[in-house]
């Protein structure tokens, strides 16, 4: 699993570089959030720019991602939603959780 | 930590909590919509058993009487064996569950959804599947895709999501759906004969409330779920594998690409286990199953690709070629109806019984009592696939495939009023290679019309099977039971030529289109219309007349006034009725009355005595009657079964009688007219009115004596 992160003042972008957001690498994926969230204090940013498919795994980890900004009484943003992707958030009505720009 | 969590879903709210109740259970969740409430618990092993080869998952629903204020029935007054509903439902509980579990992992895992409060209207099974999901997903266990399920039904061209009993009674069909976000898993119900689009339309509305049922599992697991147990890493195989597949590849291509029967291809594939068994067990001891297993691979691959690159199946048919299909009737001289229906390696020896009122089934769960006068009974002894085995009672598999087979004809039955027997259908699988239930379908349709019952329509079944690798699809009709092994969903249609009444689906994989969908469906369509074809070279419509072995009904009404004359006290009227006459009657709360003989003679009989209890007395009528009593002052005499009246001293004769004892005696016969009834309805006698009058001059006569 690949990924870059920007560490800007004000946010921290994280940028998932797979194609899938499934359960492939859902774990993996999990642990990374974790420890990143924990050490940052900003704007927690996805750039989900490269995935375009996602399954049950992926929202999942989604949402674990938004709990944690949640306890830091912050908001998830998720940017560069994938039409696919932003179609499966919107029947699973999770759009609402998250905030999608 | 108590976490709750509500969405509203078709208008009723649903909570998941968990975190309050079984704590000490891997995964815990409580379950409810309304005054519905679900415990679902799952626990699992820690490691799976040494040598342990397939995924051993229970899930058992069970409906706890006091969960509706009931007290159960029977001598031991509590919850025992599972009942039929009980098992039906933890079927569709376990179908969409485990195929979400992720491959190889072999721990024991039980999942036991109990219903705690019931409000009677809704079945709570889909909310207990649902609330299974959930446990699990907040689990350790590894199952990390959430699956949901509904039930949905259509009165008057609208959709009801999870319908009341009474719902489902009056809609077109009654339709459970399972998936996750994402895909359909499961689909299985009864229609009152529509049409493919039907289904998908009410599988895409059902669809769009799983997805936000599972999206709602998410999220409440993303608050309290347990982090996942670590899985154990893959053993590498890649050695044993290449090898065994260097050894046998070649042979299983072509075994699989010849055809054979299915007999002859165990036995190919045994010499081949048994050659790559020989060549590497002394490198690889002990490693047979796992020698099997890649065997096993090997030939799911090459199946696959077969079928997938030139429409070949392994027993040469192409995709939608059925097998050869015999029928007969009539085969049971004195069962009230039977028939074999034989397709390709699939046979089904199939008998109906007609009964009377008194053989209906007594159904009690959580909702009312009912009775179910229509049943039928799926037997799969060893013998059918040549093995050796136990014959326990009938197992989930077998209750299961009966009710399929069952919903498939009830809605096509005559009505109560216009026949009014207990019907129950045996299937005896004598032979099977693949879809069976279907096969009992066919024999149903036809030991009925053998049978006499007015069946609406013929019905027939089909089992259906799909392959999907990346964008290639190929579809199978009447599947063998190796192609159900290697398939990716299969699906059970039954229905008339008109349309579908029951339907069984099973995905394995995710991704499976709903125009996928649609296409299969109609090839099942093509599949059901060609078999329905072949049955009617067989019988069209049902027989004339029933079985002379089978009772005979006859029915009649009397006044319900009259109702309790016809039982008595403590029935004793009715049992004297069915003593005297051999025949076995019912009345029901509108004075219905059916009696139920073999033999008319006895009918008429009994049909008589009830005529006569209930026949109002009439003023100037004759009468045959019985002296009942006597006193000083006349007789008593029965002239209807139970009316007795009053035959005065003075209308016994033309004479004076001194003593009622000198002209009747108990229990005579006398003919008596019915001269009038008085105010509190006691009967006024004649006897003297019927007597020839005597002459005049015959009395001074005696006078003279």
């Amino acid at each position: 699993m690949k990924f870059e992160i920007d560490k800007q003042e004000d946010k921290t972008i994280f940028k998932l570089e797979a194609k899938s957001l499934d359960q492939s690498i859902a774990a993996q994926l999990k642990t990374e959030l974790v420890f990143l969230q924990k050490e940052i204090t900003n704007q927690f940013i996805i750039d989900l720019k490269d995935v375009t498919k996602c399954d049950s795994s992926g929202l999942s980890v989604l949402l674990f991602s938004e709990r944690i900004e949640r306890d830091k009484n912050r908001k998830l943003m998720l940017i560069n939603v994938n039409k696919n992707v932003e179609e499966l958030m919107k029947i699973a009505r999770l759009d609402r959780v998250f905030e999608i720009k | 930590m108590t976490i709750t969590k509500s969405i509203e879903i078709g208008g009723r709210k649903l909570t998941l909590e968990s975190g309050k109740l079984a704590k000490q259970a891997n995964g815990a969740v409580w379950i409810s919509v309304d005054d519905n409430y679900v415990l679902c618990t799952v626990t699992a092993a820690d490691t799976a058993k040494p040598g342990q080869d397939f995924f051993p998952l229970t899930v058992d629903y069970r409906e706890k009487t006091a969960s509706a204020g009931k007290i159960p029935g029977g001598f031991f007054k509590r919850e025992g064996r599972p009942t039929e509903k009980e098992i039906l439902s933890s079927r569709l509980i376990d179908r969409p569950i485990r195929p979400m579990f992720p491959e190889g992992f072999f721990n024991e895992v039980q999942l036991l959804c109990s219903v705690y409060s019931s409000d009677g209207e809704y079945d709570a099974d889909v909310i207990a599947a649902t609330g299974g999901s959930a446990a699990l997903l907040i689990s350790d266990i590894p199952f990390d895709t959430p699956i949901s399920e509904v039930r949905v039904t259509r009165i008057n061209g609208e959709f009801i999501l999870n319908p009341t009993h009474r719902q489902i009674e009056e809609g077109d069909f009654d339709i459970t759906i399972a998936g996750t976000v994402d895909s359909i898993m499961m689909v299985e119900g009864e229609a009152k004969e529509i049409s493919e689009s039907e289904i998908i339309e009410a599988i895409k509305f059902g669809h769009k409330f799983i997805a936000q049922l599972c999206g709602f599992q998410l999220e409440f697991a993303a608050e309290c779920g347990k982090a996942k147990r670590e899985l154990l890493p893959e053993e590498d195989d890649s050695e044993i594998t290449a090898e065994v597949t260097a050894l046998c590849a070649e042979d299983i291509k072509t075994v699989t690409h010849t055809i054979l029967t299915k007999e002859e291809r165990s036995f190919k594939n045994r010499e081949i286990f048994d050659k790559a068994v020989n060549a590497l067990i002394e490198k690889y001891p002990e490693q047979e199953k796992k020698i099997g297993n890649i065997i096993h691979d090997i030939q799911y691959d090459i199946l696959r690709a077969m079928v997938l690159d030139g429409s070949k199946r392994l027993d040469g048919r192409g995709l939608k070629d059925i097998r050869n299909i015999t029928c007969e009737v009539g085969i049971l001289p004195r069962t009230h109806g039977s028939a074999l229906f034989t397709r390709g390696q699939t046979q089904s020896l199939t008998t109906v019984t007609l009964g009377t009122k008194r053989d209906e089934q007594m159904i009690e769960g959580l909702k009312e009592m009912t009775t179910k006068r229509f049943m039928l009974h799926y037997n799969f002894p060893p013998f059918s696939t040549g093995e050796v085995g136990g014959r326990p009672g009938p197992g989930r598999r077998e209750i299961g495939h009966g009710n399929l087979a069952e919903r498939a004809l009830k809605n096509l039955l005559p009505g109560e009023e216009e026949f009014p027997y207990s019907i129950r259908i045996v299937s005896d699988i004598l032979e099977s290679n693949g879809s069976s239930s279907m096969a009992t379908v066919c024999a149903g349709s036809l030991a009925l019309m053998d049978a006499g019952v007015k069946l609406k329509k013929p019905v027939a079944g089909i089992a259906m099977g799909l392959i999907k690798e990346n964008d290639k699809v190929a579809i199978l009709s009447d599947i063998l039971g190796d192609e159900d092994h290697f398939g990716d969903m299969d699906f059970k249609v039954a229905g008339t030529a008109d349309g579908i009444t029951a339907i069984q689906m099973d995905i394995k994989i995710r991704g499976i289109s709903f125009e996928v969908m649609e296409r299969a469906l109609e090839q099942a369509k093509e599949g059901r219309l060609h078999i329905l074809n072949v049955m009617s070279g067989t019988l069209t419509t049902a027989r004339e007349s029933i079985s002379r072995y089978a009772p005979h009904l006859y029915s009649m009404t009397v006044p319900r006034e009259m109702i309790g004359a016809v039982i008595g006290p403590g029935g004793k009227t009715i049992r004297s009725i069915i003593a005297e006459s051999g025949a076995e009657i019912d009345i029901d709360d509108e004075g219905k009355v059916t009696i139920a003989a073999v033999d008319h003679t006895q009918a008429e009989i009994a049909r008589k005595m009830i005529a006569g209890l209930t026949e109002v007395p009439e003023i100037g009528k004759i009468y045959d009657g019985t002296v009942k009593g006597i006193k000083d002052f006349g007789a008593f005499v029965e002239i209807l079964p139970g009316k007795e009246g009053l035959l005065h001293i003075s209308e016994i004769d033309n004479k004076r009688v001194l003593k009622v004892e000198d002209v009747l005696k108990f229990g005579q016969k006398v003919q008596v007219k019915l001269l009038g009834i008085d105010d509190s309805g006691k009967l006024k006698l004649s006897r003297k009115i019927l007597l020839p009058k005597e002459s005049a001059p015959a009395k001074p006569k005696e006078n003279a004596k």
